[in-house]
């Protein structure tokens, strides 16, 4: 037994890995730019803002700050027609136009060639102070070449470059500026799309970034309980969770054990008396109960049991806070606790209903069985043959679901946080994932995903202690 | 059986007293607000912090020069004696501000110039965390402080600015050197070199190791989460997450012993204490109110407050209900440069489809007006009142649609033309953000109008990464968004130039040389008449290209506790200023 629990701690490891390494490419997949997102939040309606070059530094700054501008991982894996430091290119939309780019083409020297050839002939653009006459080819120009970051096809590509020089013919003193810079962007172009080598892409190719990567500086400082700042308050991310987590794991907690003293019995009753009118009562009752959804009950008890108008019995929200101010110990207690009540009932009447069916599932299963019959036959008291017999191996399915009952402690409930206003990881979890706060996600699903390990390990581990016939030591 | 059902419902209406008698203890008295929030405070440091909960507690706890009056949408002096003299000298602008008098910091200094140029530095630290406001300041090239009185300072400016005065004034918190920068830091850096455009000294200062560790401890844990301190009427009690904020209002405060601070909203400081309480919940907190556990909120839900609150005399003997204009609009954006899109006729057959009154009607009960402009209409001053609007008139827009050559050319009830030698059909896709009713219900109306001239219009709900990612690649054909305004004027370049095209709010594409000319020059421009011209201009332009599709701008919904002798509600985004409720005198009978 002891081994086995060693041994399953072990694998603890590499599967914690495997799961650090999912959260974090599905945070690179999720669609959008958390940079460019920040600094949309920071701006304000109709303010005087984005000065071009201040835009791009506040851009770099705000990358820098968030590790962005370093390679994702120890090693990429991808084609030889791909660059080994894609990375470095500051934007993540213009990324993915030259990584398309360089698929088409098949040879980075050219698609290199020809952005920055792109990114020389619009720094002189915004260089360039026109005149009257050519005010309108200049700010025609101006806005296609922002747009051409974003086209990997060729035809609009062509496109743009058709339209440019057209407003070109329009210009002399544009031309005469900045016509040579434009000419180098068609040459590289035209040579991105010539000198094509697109077999590269059918040859595998392996760089190895080291240890100065985006994943490795996340995890080491992960590992040393270091969880970063969040994206969108720059709150360090234990203070933010320090502060939701009690009230979570109490409610949670509470919920769990209320759970389990009324749904065990209860499935148990329901069993014995299968069939009879308590049972089909209880039955039909637990349905019911299963499927209402929670977010209408808790505003259906909020109108009338927190509302002057019908019965104000609770109180409508938070966690008492403006009321233990100067309250002894006991009398705090009671505020506290006829603050949740109504949490509590939603959070729980749920997982009850759910759980006293399991129960009396797996209880009637076992009714059935010989030994059951036999002890039966043999003259045992039935509360006996219940209770010692029948009841211990029927708790099998309900261990199964104790094991969830260790994330659940923490992930909290955004539908009951939101409406019942309780300061919850459920809420924050669903925030975060909005803004692509992703420090704030990895930390909260790493931890989800420890405690559902510890779970199951403890769930084995009752397994035996229930049922003697489990058993995890060798056979000698 | 039924002696027990009996003794259980005893036992029910026992507790269901006992319940009862706790919840009666919630009623505050007069001296306390208790203002709803919908969520919590970024954090506390009041530069650094870029949301709007944040500047609604700052304006109780830090002062600017100048504040917005909540009423009159005027700019008040608050720590400024007056209003600045602008002049210029030697072909430079220059502002003369004055402090108070009266003007201290909590532990008794006087409040100077030295504090605004302290303040103006704070911004201007590199790394600061204060990108989001630095532009509205960087056309201050320095402070001179007054030697022979200090609280006298003249702002020099870099250029001229439409919003020079108001933009220093309204957007620089003052903040006490003695908390925020106890080891005087700053003193080392003058107010030229850290907002110089010098890219020399620019570069200087971004490697400055003490300036690096300055900002660190700026923006560390402690002014975010502990500390905050500025030289308004209410300090700082307490923050519990997602819970509330409490403030406390000073004994000594300054603004007491101002002569006519009665006459000024930002320095009038009624109540004793003021706590935001969150609830995160609209409806739960309409509850609340009900319950007496809220003494003021806004924003409460249309539906509910015209069908519910409005409708409850014992409701209404005991609030305010009131509807301020809230200054934002919806708005369909359309992407001038998608090639149907393009032609202006489309774009205006489009804006005859919009049925905005029954937008107002049925998402606002009436709460609220359609527009044609991004200038509030209570801004008339710079209103364009001659905008004859796109009425809802499906005729009128099969008319131009007719006019312009669409026509169904292949029976399948769509119009086309072929333009640039290619066949095109009137197909487009409106998105939205996900979760947002109103604006739902705005393509919903759309969609149905369009149906009936030969447009077909998808609908497509998003999700708010994604919706935004689509605007600034520019590959959409039209959306459903809103922009929420300040009353103060402010430069329309951010959405209307085309400079702001690519990496800007100028989603839309919209712009002529002659319109970014105008730009160009209303930024610039001082004098308030050409300036309010150069508007009325801007605008007839917009609406004669249409690149947005104008739709709705609500009031809104603000109730507060008749125990103060106000609802005292504004249009600011705060919704009420509970700074000035003063408890209702008491009836005597004589």
């Amino acid at each position: 037994m002891f081994q086995y629990i060693i041994k399953r701690i072990l694998i603890f490891f590499p599967t914690l890995f495997a799961i650090s390494l999912v959260i974090y490419a599905l945070s690179i997949l999720a669609p959008g730019d958390p940079v460019a997102n920040m600094l949309t939040t920071a701006q304000g309606g109709e303010g005087n803002q984005s000065d071009k070059i201040a835009g791009e530094e506040a851009y770099m700054e705000m990358r820098e700050k968030l590790n962005l501008h370093l390679p994702t991982f120890y090693f990429s894996f991808s084609t030889s027609a791909q660059s080994d430091t894609l990375y470095k290119i500051q934007k993540l939309s213009h990324q993915e136009t030259l990584s398309r780019l360089a698929y088409d083409s098949g040879n980075w020297d050219n698609v290199s060639a020809y952005y920055h050839a792109l990114r020389n002939f619009e720094n002189k653009i915004y260089q360039f102070k026109p005149d009257s006459a050519s005010m309108a080819p200049h700010t025609n120009i101006r806005n296609n070449v922002g747009q051409v970051y974003f086209f990997p096809e060729d035809a609009k590509i062509k496109n743009f470059i058709s339209k440019i020089d057209k407003q070109f013919e329009k210009s002399d003193s544009l031309k005469q500026v900045i016509g040579a810079d434009f000419e180098n962007v068609k040459t590289a172009y035209a040579s991105l799309r010539s000198e094509t080598s697109t077999w590269k892409n059918y040859i595998p190719a392996i760089h190895w970034y080291g240890t100065n990567n985006r994943y490795h500086k996340w995890i080491t400082r992960f590992i040393c309980f270091d969880f970063g700042i969040s994206y969108q308050d720059q709150l360090e991310i234990s203070s933010k969770i320090g502060d939701r987590i009690f009230w979570t794991m109490l409610i949670s907690i509470l919920s769990i054990i209320l759970t389990y003293i009324i749904a065990v019995p209860l499935g148990v009753f329901s069993a014995i008396n299968k069939g009879n009118t308590s049972d089909n009562v209880t039955s039909t009752i637990l349905f019911i109960l299963y499927s209402l959804p929670n977010f209408w009950i808790a505003t259906l008890l909020i109108n009338y049991l927190c509302n002057p108008e019908y019965l104000q019995w609770f109180p409508s929200f938070g966690v008492g806070s403006d009321l233990v101010e100067g309250k002894s110990f006991f009398q705090a207690l009671m505020i506290r606790g006829w603050h949740i009540i109504l949490p509590l009932i939603c959070w729980t009447y749920g997982s009850l209903a759910f759980l006293s069916r399991q129960m009396r599932g797996g209880m009637l299963g076992v009714l059935r069985q010989d030994y059951i019959r036999t002890a039966r036959a043999k003259g045992l008291d039935e509360n006996k043959v219940i209770w010692k017999h029948a009841f211990r191996n029927s708790l099998l399915p309900v261990i199964t679901l104790f094991a969830n009952v260790f994330p659940l402690m923490i992930s909290g409930s955004i539908v009951i946080e939101m409406i019942f206003t309780l300061p919850g990881m459920g809420k924050m979890l669903v925030d975060a994932m909005i803004y692509q706060d992703f420090p704030v996600v990895f930390t909260v699903v790493m931890m989800v995903a420890v405690l559902t390990m510890i779970g199951y390990l403890i769930a084995d581990i009752l397994y035996a202690f229930v049922d003697p016939r489990i058993t995890y030591s060798s056979k000698k | 059986m039924f002696k027990r059902i009996f003794s259980f419902a005893l036992l029910l209406s026992f507790f269901g007293m006992y319940l009862t008698s706790c919840v009666e203890e919630v009623e505050s008295p007069a001296t306390k607000v208790r203002v709803h929030c919908l969520g919590d405070v970024q954090h506390l440091n009041p530069v650094t912090a870029t949301d709007a909960q944040s500047t609604i507690m700052g304006f109780q706890t830090h002062q600017y020069l100048y504040t917005l009056d909540p009423v009159s949408y005027d700019y008040m002096p608050v720590l400024a004696k007056q209003r600045a003299k602008v002049y210029e000298e030697e072909g430079v602008i220059k502002l003369d501000f004055e402090i108070r008098p009266e003007a201290k910091w909590d532990n008794g200094e006087q409040i100077t110039g030295q504090d605004v140029a302290f303040s103006l530095k704070l911004y201007f630290v590199p790394e600061a965390e204060t990108g989001h406001i630095k532009p509205y300041l960087d056309y201050v090239a320095d402070i001179i402080v007054d030697e022979a009185n200090p609280k006298k300072f003249t702002v020099v400016c870099k250029r001229p600015y439409m919003s020079a005065e108001t933009s220093i004034a309204a957007n620089l918190y003052v903040m006490p050197h003695h908390v925020y920068d106890p080891e005087g830091v700053l003193k080392g850096y003058s107010v030229a070199d850290l907002l110089s455009d010098d890219e020399a000294t620019k570069g200087k200062l971004k490697n400055d190791q003490t300036l690096k560790d300055y900002a660190t401890f700026f923006k560390g844990q402690k002014f975010k989460r502990e500390v905050n301190e500025g030289s308004g009427p209410y300090s700082f009690v307490s923050w519990e997450t997602n819970q509330r904020i409490k403030l406390k209002r000073k004994d000594n405060w300054w603004g007491d012993e101002v002569p006519d601070a009665e006459a000024n909203t930002w320095l009038r400081a009624y109540p004793l204490d003021i706590d935001y309480v969150t609830i995160n919940d609209l409806t739960t907190a309409v509850v609340a109110l009900k319950g007496k556990s809220l003494d003021a909120m806004h924003s409460v839900p249309n539906k509910q407050f015209i069908e519910d609150l409005k409708n409850n005399d014992d409701f209404k003997a005991k609030y305010y209900l009131k509807t301020p204009p809230l200054f934002s609009y919806d708005y369909v954006g359309i992407n001038m440069k998608e090639p149907r899109l393009a032609d202006v006729n489309v774009r205006k057959a489009l804006a005859h489809l919009m049925d905005r009154d029954e937008l107002v009607k049925t998402e606002l009960y009436g709460l609220g007006q359609s527009v044609n402009t991004f200038v509030h209409p209570a801004f008339t001053n710079r209103l364009n009142t001659e905008l004859e609007p796109y009425d809802y008139n499906i005729d009128k827009a099969k008319q131009i649609l007719a006019d312009a050559g669409w026509k169904d050319v292949d029976g399948d009830g769509v119009l086309d033309k072929e333009i640039d030698g290619e066949m095109k059909s009137l197909k487009f896709v409106i998105d939205y953000n996900n979760g947002n009713q109103r604006r739902e219900t705005s393509c919903i109306l759309l969609k149905a109008a369009c149906e009936k001239v030969g447009i077909e219009l998808e609908i497509l709900p998003m999700e708010w990464a994604s919706y935004l990612d689509k605007h600034k690649k520019k590959e959409f054909d039209l959306f459903v968004a809103g922009w929420v305004q300040s009353p103060s004027e402010s430069d329309p370049s951010q959405i209307w130039h085309t400079k702001n095209y690519v990496d800007g709010s100028n989603y839309v594409g919209f712009g002529t040389p002659e319109s970014d000319k105008l730009l160009d020059e209303l930024r610039m421009t001082v004098d308030d008449s050409t300036r309010f011209q150069m508007y009325k201009d801007l605008q007839a332009m917009i609406h004669k290209d249409v690149p947005y599709i104008f739709l709705i701008s609500q009031q809104n919904r603000v109730v507060v506790s008749k125990k103060y002798d106000a609802a005292h509600e504004t249009g600011l985004r705060s919704g009420v200023f509970p700074n000035a409720m003063a408890a209702k005198a008491v009836e005597t009978q004589d």
